[in-house]
């Protein structure tokens, strides 16, 4: 095992994933040369849909961070950031960003054309902190972008009233008089349903597909996930419910003829946290002894349906739970998560990577170690490491704690 | 006909031997160095010679520890969870917990009723705590290993290191030195900080009596004593704690051997 490396992939759909990034590359910079305003935002919330209805490019800073990791620039950009001053301790993607918008960024050759500059730039004051922080630093480093300084409680998904909703839906308002001043591009309402739909409908089929993986053999194991791309950047668009369906259509059939990454399924495993995106190879790793990892924490991370007649309120609703989901704004929500896709998945140990650049999403796993064998029997691991930085991994210390667990499953299944 | 275990550990390397009854025939202790590949292999032909035991009477060799993957000649590989678990129960049958401090990880491990690994918790991937740890410490206090349990236990005063980062804990100890701190109330106070390290790691398994404590550490006196107050009972000790891995190794290679004929 190497201490970077690809996954090895087995669903046909991936090579069709390759296309659709490097489409999406390329769209944002083709976007760029046309004189479309760009606009840069953070993730999982329901801004995406309002920027594709307006036909504003979206650009996600926090998704060039894994493609940064998958192509080994990562170390440049956290030199960059280093060199001026962030501490190593801060998150990953905050170090990449900033790193690389300071460095790479002005040079050429960089890989899928790398990112065009932003007209716009979505601030948000709320998710976790880095995220807040990365793009006041970005303010200071694109200061012609028009800012919009975006805000949302922070509240647990289950106690979400409906003056949180008013004021999301306030929000969302907002936001599209926003853009329709700086861009002066008028929001058609027929398009937002069109572009909700999409987004809904992509959320449907994210679910069905995960649901084929609760077959025994599963049809496609956390090497995959990348298929997550389309819901991270694609929202809203046919080309994700494209891509999703022929993910979904592979799926189906595989089940239907019994056919799982593995032929000799022992191990169901779950992965708890982000993934390496420098070493997404580790989930091939458990294959060697008869271990699959199944689901993971983002399994259940896309599953917010849309109410297509009332899109407005549908996006306030998804800008509201979507982060809280997958964090700790909640660790109630996010054990019983846990707890819930480990039951439907039929998983017989979990792997809780407790990720030195995330705080947010590590901070519950004692709570999920403990409820996972109070409530299901399930034992876990926790492992060290970082979702971005490789230098914070330890490939010898993963591979005793890992396969000494997957020994310890293999002999109380046996 | 024989059964080897080998454990490359990130500082030293281990080979039992076990004849076909399971009694240890030889054993061979050493450093493993910049080569786990080399240190295992010369780990193997010394414990061959120091038993009198020609290579083709072995049957199947278990590797275990960090260079476990580098034995080219091993039969099979088990980690050293697995292997400290069976080496200890074996020495001492009524072991439920195992606490193993190693040259770079710490564990406790908790095993069932049938000897099996039930849970584990190991150290971050800090090696602060570990025998690393002792290493360093012994050489900023300019004392043997095999010194520092018995000096310790003269200690008069209590005082703390707090740093959790060996290199920080370094230059506590180096400060201390420089205020003409007695020795032995410093490395007290090192095996506290080891002991203070390795307790939510026996919370997170939870101790349950017999304990065992393998690995090289538990040659320390101190800090055996110190394990032995937090746990609030008795710690078995093997006489050679450092082998165990290997043994346990050496058990598993009889037991494949077993299955596959």
């Amino acid at each position: 095992m190497e201490k970077t490396g690809k996954s090895r992939k087995r669903l046909r759909a991936a090579k069709e994933l390759n296309r659709v990034v490097t489409e999406y590359y390329v769209e944002c910079g083709r976007a760029k040369a046309e004189g479309k305003p760009v606009g840069w935002m953070p993730p999982m919330n329901g801004a995406i849909e309002i920027f594709y209805a307006m036909d504003i490019q979206p650009v996600f800073p926090e998704n060039w961070s894994p493609i940064c990791a998958a192509f080994g620039l990562a170390e440049r950009n956290f030199e960059v950031a280093e060199g001026m001053g962030y501490s190593r301790d801060l998150c990953g993607y905050m170090r990449n960003i900033i790193g690389y918008v300071h460095g790479l960024m002005k040079e050429e050759g960089t890989p899928l054309g790398g990112l065009p500059e932003p007209d716009i730039l979505l601030s948000p004051g709320g998710g976790c902190v880095p995220v807040i922080k990365i793009f006041q630093a970005l303010e200071r480093r694109f200061p012609n972008a028009k800012v919009y300084p975006a805000d949302l409680p922070q509240v647990p998904t289950e106690e979400i009233r409906q003056h949180h909703v008013d004021y999301a839906i306030a929000e969302i308002h907002r936001l599209i008089d926003f853009l329709s001043q700086a861009t002066g591009r008028k929001l058609d309402q027929d398009r937002l349903k069109e572009v909700v739909k999409l987004s809904d409908r992509s959320c449907e089929l994210w679910d069905e597909i995960m649901t084929y993986r609760r077959r025994i053999p599963t049809p496609f194991s956390a090497a995959e996930i990348g298929i997550m791309f389309v819901m991270v950047t694609r929202q809203g668009t046919q080309t994700a419910v494209d891509f999703l369906t022929t993910v979904r259509d592979e799926v189906k059939e595989k089940s239907a003829q019994g056919l799982g990454v593995l032929e000799q399924e022992k191990i169901r495993l779950f992965w708890d946290n982000i993934p390496l995106w420098y070493n997404m190879g580790l989930f091939n790793h458990f294959e060697g002894m008869g271990g699959v990892v199944v689901a993971e924490t983002y399994s259940s991370a896309w599953s917010l349906r849309l109410d297509v007649n009332r899109p407005i309120e549908a996006l306030a609703l998804k800008s509201l739970k979507s982060y809280p989901m997958v964090s700790c704004v909640s660790v109630d929500k996010r054990v019983e998560m846990v707890i819930k896709a480990c039951k439907e998945y039929s998983i017989d140990g979990a792997i809780l990577h407790r990720n030195k650049s995330c705080l947010p999403i590590t901070l519950g796993q004692m709570d999920i170690k403990r409820a996972l064998e109070a409530e299901l029997g399930i034992p876990s691991i926790v492992i060290d490491a970082d979702h971005m930085d490789s230098r914070n991994f330890s490939v010898e210390q993963f591979r005793t704690r890992v396969d000494a667990f997957m020994e310890m499953l293999l002999a109380r299944k046996s | 006909m024989y059964f080897v275990g080998i454990d490359v550990g990130s500082l030293s390397t281990e080979t039992v031997i076990l004849d076909h009854a399971g009694a240890v025939v030889s054993y061979h202790i050493s450093s493993t160095g910049a080569n786990s590949r080399t240190a295992g292999e010369k780990s193997f032909a010394a414990a061959l010679a120091s038993g009198g035991i020609a290579q083709s009477e072995v049957n199947f060799t278990v590797a275990t520890g960090y260079g476990r993957v580098s034995i080219p000649f091993a039969d099979k590989t088990v980690t050293e969870i697995t292997c400290h678990a069976r080496g200890a129960v074996h020495l001492f049958p009524a072991t439920q917990t195992i606490i193993d401090v190693g040259g770079q990880d710490s564990k406790v491990i908790s095993v069932s009723q049938d000897g099996k690994v039930a849970d584990f918790s190991m150290n971050d991937k800090c090696a602060a705590g570990t025998g690393r740890f002792l290493e360093v410490m012994a050489r900023a206090l300019e004392i043997g290993l095999d010194r520092m349990g018995p000096l310790s236990m003269r200690s008069t005063r209590d005082i703390s290191i707090s740093s959790m980062c060996t290199v920080f804990a370094e230059s506590e100890v180096i400060s201390l030195v420089a205020r003409a701190t007695p020795k032995e109330d410093i490395l007290n106070a090192i095996h506290q900080s080891i002991c203070n390290r390795l307790a939510p790691l026996m919370d997170a398994v939870g101790i349950r009596m017999e304990v065992t404590m393998t690995g090289g550490v538990a040659k320390n006196t101190g800090i055996v004593e110190k394990i032995r107050e937090k746990v609030g009972g008795r710690i078995n000790v093997p006489e050679e704690p450092q082998i165990v891995g290997a043994l346990g190794a050496a058990l598993i290679a009889r037991d494949m051997s077993a299955h596959a004929q």
